[in-house]
């Protein structure tokens, strides 16, 4: 006993393994009483049948809502001929209508046009009656007409548009605004016959001004669509375009020419007077100048909405790898379709 | 002590991993005919309700690329845990862009242990950031953890139930550090038409107009989201001459 008492590790130790395992047990115990419990709680959620009707409600639901959402995709005319592609890009004809009108709108909104240094040439004999001498050529003029600078202003109205094809058919009303014309008027005379022996030869310059008529034209086009790094470019195409510009000469500038050959009187006067010279003049700035717009004046329009060949990817860059495919054109929409992938890291 | 608190915890929660699929698979199916009532109601209106409205279309499969290039993502959460996300599934019918993202969890301290985890949200929140460039984020509505290794079989329900919450507990986290999903389409801010003609008879001053571009709605429809942006475009005014 007293061995027992003076070596504490025996019955401490037999002690301890005791309430070792009767922790154990107790821990057991515990176990299967929170065991039990989980599963209690677990009966209180929601019951399963509950859930597998209400599974049952909502694939129904599902099915027929799906069915009637498809058959509406189907039917609109928005997805008809819709490419395929990992990335679409749709601009709807409205969009593009809307587009195109604030485009002419906002750039040909004051179209400034400026001819400077245009000759213009003209010749004839001048054949006048006599007196007894009868009908005689009686001289013949030489007039050249330098344009100084026309300055007509254009303004653009709303286009008309329409869908179709590879391209987008449009006519844009352009109207002149007026304008001002300054020429320089040089004329050579070379009298003929009796003429010459009284008028001799004459030469004359002198500056006429004049003002552009308002006109309006249609200015007939397409603007053709095409995918380029991406994005939809436009390209206006006016084949033939050009644009008369009908000027009025100032009848007082081209009266004082006349005044200055009239210096001339007699027979040398008759001669002057039957070629009408400001006539010509009149005639020629009436019949308008032609401003022809070549082609290479028109410059794409890239669309601000594009596939990105480049993507934010946390702290890197992502490289992507595009493929564009054709710009599908219908009547409700331009479609633009690209496959996209992921590039390999260098 | 700790043992019994976790499975009072547990008590708390359903254990049972089929039951919580089939609950997933009803919410699931909420949401599917909550989109499908949405759309529903397009029928009527139609897509598109004005001439400013243009419509980007991106494909499952390359969200998905796009999300699982910026994968893998180490989240640490609470009691030493981390959470190792690595690969996305994307489903977009219904109206409903669901996204599932799978991953890991570990615990590297004693005592280790690892799991299955699985998110499951959506992908929402969509806008134009100021790089031009369409992003949604992702939103996690429930959190899964499966398969763990490290624990005696007997223990697996406990020790799912334990990380479970861990796991839940830390959803702000994992959610914020979810990547956005950047969408590779660019809006440009501005719309130049350039000059022309600068030195011949009929000359055209270049100019500008700013854009403003807004997500108005996206649909999530066979297999593809659907945004519909609106474009709107301030006054055009000429570009100042380069000498």
């Amino acid at each position: 006993m007293t061995n027992q008492e003076t070596t504490p590790s025996g019955p401490v130790r037999a002690y301890g393994r005791h309430r070792w395992r009767r922790n154990i047990v107790w821990m057991l115990l515990l176990v299967a009483a929170a065991t039990g419990a989980v599963s209690l709680l677990s009966v209180s959620h929601p019951s399963s049948v509950a859930v597998e009707r209400e599974i049952a409600q909502l694939t129904h639901e599902r099915d027929s809502l799906r069915t009637l959402v498809r058959a509406t995709a189907d039917s609109s005319e928005l997805f008809a001929r819709r490419p395929a592609g990992d990335v679409l890009i749709a601009l709807p004809s409205p969009f593009v209508a809307s587009l195109v009108t604030d485009i002419v709108a906002g750039w040909f909104d004051h179209v400034d046009v400026t001819i400077r240094g245009l000759e213009l040439h003209k010749a004839g004999d001048v054949r006048a009656s006599i007196g007894v001498l009868g009908r005689r050529r009686v001289g013949s003029y030489d007039m050249n007409i330098t344009l100084d600078e026309i300055l007509g202003r254009l303004t653009a109205g709303a286009p008309s548009i329409n869908f179709g094809g590879d391209a987008v058919a449009v006519a844009v009303p352009v109207r002149v605004n007026g304008g001002s014309v300054k020429a320089t008027i040089a004329i050579a005379w070379d009298s003929r016959g009796l003429a010459n022996a009284i008028c001799g030869d004459l030469a004359a310059q002198h500056s006429v001004t004049g003002t552009i008529r308002v006109t309006e034209h249609i200015a007939i086009g397409r603007l053709v669509l095409s995918a380029r790094d991406g994005a939809v470019v436009v390209d206006p195409e006016f084949p033939d375009l050009a644009i008369r510009l009908f000027a009025d000469a100032d009848a007082a500038s081209v009266a004082v020419l006349d005044s200055l050959l009239a210096t001339k009187g007699g027979l040398c006067g008759i001669a002057v007077q039957k070629a009408r010279v400001s006539d010509l003049i009149v005639a020629r700035i009436a019949r308008g100048f032609l401003i022809r717009i070549p082609q290479k004046f028109f410059r794409p329009v890239r669309l601000p909405i594009a596939v990105e060949r480049e993507l934010p990817a946390g702290d890197r860059a992502l490289s992507l790898v595009v493929s564009p495919r054709d710009i599908v054109i219908t009547r409700a929409a331009v479609w633009l379709a690209a496959d996209v992938r992921i590039a390999p890291p260098p | 002590m700790v043992l019994v608190l976790c499975l009072l915890s547990a008590a708390c929660g359903d254990t049972d991993p089929a039951r919580r699929a089939r609950r997933g698979e009803r919410d699931q199916l909420r949401r599917e005919v909550a989109g499908f009532r949405g759309l529903e109601s397009l029928a009527g209106t139609g897509l598109l309700t004005n001439d400013r409205q243009v419509l980007v279309s991106v494909s499952d499969t390359l969200i998905r690329d796009l999300l699982d290039a910026s994968f893998p993502i180490t989240v640490p959460l609470a009691r030493g845990i981390t959470v190792t996300l690595s690969a996305a599934t994307v489903t977009f019918r219904g109206n409903v862009a669901r996204v599932d993202v799978v991953g890991e969890l570990r615990r590297a301290r004693f005592p280790t242990v690892a799991a299955a985890v699985s998110l499951r949200g959506a992908i929402d929140a969509f806008a134009v950031d100021s790089d031009r460039v369409l992003r949604a984020r992702m939103t996690v509505d429930d959190a899964s953890v499966d398969a763990p290794i490290g624990v005696p079989g007997l223990l697996d329900p406990i020790a799912i139930t334990v990380l479970q919450r861990i796991v839940e507990r830390g959803l702000p986290k994992l959610t914020a550090m979810l990547p956005s999903v950047a969408i590779p389409v660019r809006l440009d801010r501005e719309m130049t038409l350039p000059a022309f003609g600068e030195s011949a008879a009929l000359s055209v001053a270049a100019v500008r107009a700013p854009l403003s571009v807004t997500a108005e709605r996206v649909i999530a429809f066979q297999n593809r989201l659907w945004f519909i942006l609106r474009v709107d475009r301030g006054e055009f005014a000429a570009l100042p001459v380069v000498p």
